[in-house]
């Protein structure tokens, strides 16, 4: 079976790890970025990335910032989705997103209702719907719903949070009584959990959002429960929190790890405009829909798919985490990583394996030329 | 005595880290001391020699002649002294800067005069995104001194600004003055987005008016006030310069009221 190429052409992997060798010594800033893989690939990518001098980051780090400068800026009330599950008696559903995001835990809420919580235990649990389309949820559970287009929401969010304070506001998306009917909704809970996707909102959307939360406290229990479109990323970001002390978008450039969420996002690296002159691309995760973006620049590609020989100058072929082999994966559902078994038997070497390999070979060709 | 001349050799191939050029930390060193400094970003350690040649004198005065979307950081944290950069300038152009000038003649990237507390920053062309705001996790932006732009400026000018002035030619990007906390913004053309958003305080000027605003901020009606014209004339006498608003009839809003509400800002009626 072969599992390398090199411009397209099937190769040894010890020829492939030397091309890909010399394509990195020919670089001046390599990027490191599709980071698709599990917490092993994802220390091996930033191994290789110090070793190299690169620019680290996900491939889809632009879904999960919206989250992360909200939270980092202005703090956040999280929650996980058990612990709502038990503890919250009002669910209040913000935007269209969630709905296509993440169903399947909408109707655990719907399913199910508080039993942990003096406040909460035994009250039962309404939801609320805040969007321009009302969502279907199995249950025996109250649902009301509010039409509002989703570039409004922010707006009455802030309205909400106004009426809170008791401050004023003037006419907005929904009416008076419409955003009375939500302030009440939320203030009277015991436990109010607000749901929502703050890619749908953007950085300043999702800080209403958190914001409201905030204000909430002053008074009763409130968290939040943001749905992210990709849980990879959101992985990868708290091992790069843990590794680098940054929340990814890191260069190593210099020795040291500096971040810059603008000039080292991974988007603008592969859109051209960038700096970086060579990319190793990691997409080695089971169940994740490839996202392999055609390279600008001289590419090396570890996927567990590859779509074809020559998608990159140098190509490996590895096994996908938690499928072709044991992973420990972030899950979102569980809110930390979770250990998932192999559901087949492969011969192929992970993206771990691969990367350590490129690492060690780069540190024994600096090691020789000093 | 002339001023100290970095002279672009050629357009470089990675970001420079600029920051070692300020008067301030090349008072005292020589012509080659100061070739040696590092300034590349990338693995290669890049030198001021590789990328400038470096024509002596006073440090307190310094020219780049010929800029680049990739000179990061110049003036960063500068107290005293000029800097003039004959084109382009790329990002955190001023950064922290406690006193002292900074004039570029072209545009410049994200985060020019990102939390400087002092000093003039004045910019010929367009500005980037965040123009005076906070880097990522800081808790404030701006927190004094001026910027003046003369075209237009990227998203979120102002964000996080506690004090001072910035003053746009042009048109605004979205959401400038996002979560203001004081100071003044004055905008000579239209501003898109949503102007203001989570301000607590601060007085944003839309002499052209905004794209759209949020249902919390309240309108307050027309706005005679004195101190608009004393503030037009102070700006006008200082180093912004004749404002747009100066004896145009404003109406005033305040907002917003998500938040504490004590921000306001003046359109015209």
């Amino acid at each position: 079976m072969e599992t390398a190429w090199i411009d397209g052409k099937p190769a040894s992997p010890e020829d492939a790890l030397r091309a890909a060798g010399e394509l990195l010594d020919a670089g001046r800033l390599p990027l490191v970025t599709g980071l698709r893989t599990d917490v092993v690939g994802l220390r091996a990518a930033f191994s290789l990335a110090r070793q190299v001098g690169a620019v680290i980051d996900h491939g889809e780090s632009a879904s999960l910032y919206p989250f992360i400068a909200a939270m980092r800026d202005g703090g956040a009330f999280l929650a996980s989705p058990a612990e709502m599950r038990r503890r919250a008696d009002r669910v209040l559903i913000v935007g269209d997103a969630v709905g296509e995001c993440d169903v399947a835990l909408l109707k655990m809420l719907a399913a199910t209702a508080p039993d942990l919580g003096v406040r909460t235990r035994g009250a039962g649990r309404r939801l609320m719907t805040l969007g321009s389309r009302a969502i279907s949820l199995p249950g025996n559970a109250e649902v009301t719903h509010l039409d509002c287009a989703s570039d409004a929401i922010t707006d009455v969010v802030g309205m909400v949070r106004a009426r809170l304070a008791g401050r004023r506001a003037g006419e907005g998306a929904l009416s008076d009584a419409a955003i009375a009917t939500v302030a009440t909704f939320l203030s009277e809970a015991g436990f109010a959990a607000v749901v929502f996707a703050p890619t749908e909102f953007g950085e300043l959307g999702a800080e209403q959002i958190f914001g409201l939360v905030r204000d909430l406290n002053e008074t009763t229990r409130a968290s939040t429960l943001p749905v992210l479109g990709h849980s990879d990323a959101m992985g990868a970001a708290l091992l790069a929190t843990w590794t680098s002390g940054f929340p990814l978008r890191v260069s190593y450039g210099r020795g040291p790890a500096e971040h810059d969420a603008s000039l080292h996002a991974s988007d603008r690296q592969l859109s051209g405009e960038g700096e970086a002159d060579v990319v190793v691309f990691v997409d080695a995760l089971a169940g994740a829909v490839s996202q392999v973006p055609v390279f600008a620049t001289p590419a090396i590609l570890i996927a567990a798919d590859p779509a074809a020989p020559d998608a990159a100058r140098v190509v490996f072929k590895v096994a996908a985490a938690g499928r072709d082999h044991d992973g420990v994966l972030y899950n979102a559902r569980f809110g930390s990583f979770v250990a998932k078994p192999a559901e087949t038997t492969s011969e192929l070497p992970t993206a771990a394996a691969i990367l350590d390999a490129l690492a060690d070979q780069q540190a024994g060709r600096g090691a020789e030329a000093a | 005595m002339t001023g100290l001349t970095f002279r672009k050799r050629g357009e470089p191939e990675e970001r420079l880290d600029l920051s070692p050029l300020v008067p301030a930390r090349l008072a005292g060193l020589s012509e080659r001391e100061v070739a040696a400094l590092p300034v590349g970003t990338s693995r290669m350690g890049l030198t001021v020699g590789d990328v400038f040649e470096v024509v002596g004198g006073d440090p307190s005065s310094i020219c780049f002649a010929g800029g680049s979307t990739r000179f990061d950081r110049i003036g960063e944290a500068m107290q005293a002294g000029g800097i003039i950069v004959e084109g382009d300038a790329g990002a955190r152009l001023g950064r922290a800067m406690a006193g002292g000038r900074i004039s570029v003649e072209g545009s410049v990237q994200g985060h020019a005069g990102s939390g400087m507390s002092g000093g003039v920053i004045r910019i010929g062309g367009d500005a980037g995104e965040r123009l005076g705001g906070p880097l990522a996790g800081e808790m404030s932006g701006m927190k004094g001194g001026t910027i003046v732009v003369s075209g237009s400026a990227g998203p979120r000018a102002g964000d996080r600004m506690r004090r001072g002035v910035i003053s746009i030619s042009g048109n605004a990007g979205a959401d400038v003055g996002s979560r203001m906390i004081a100071g003044t913004i004055v905008v000579a053309g239209t501003a898109a987005g949503t102007p203001g958003r989570l301000m607590k305080r601060g007085t944003l000027f839309l002499c052209t008016g905004a794209e759209t605003l949020a249902p919390t901020f309240l309108d307050n009606g027309p706005a005679d006030l004195l101190i608009l014209t004393v503030m037009a004339r102070d700006f006008a006498a200082g180093e912004v310069g004749p404002v747009a608003f100066e004896g145009m009839a404003m109406r005033r809003l305040g907002g917003d009221t998500a938040v504490l509400g004590l921000g306001e800002i003046f359109l015209p009626c």
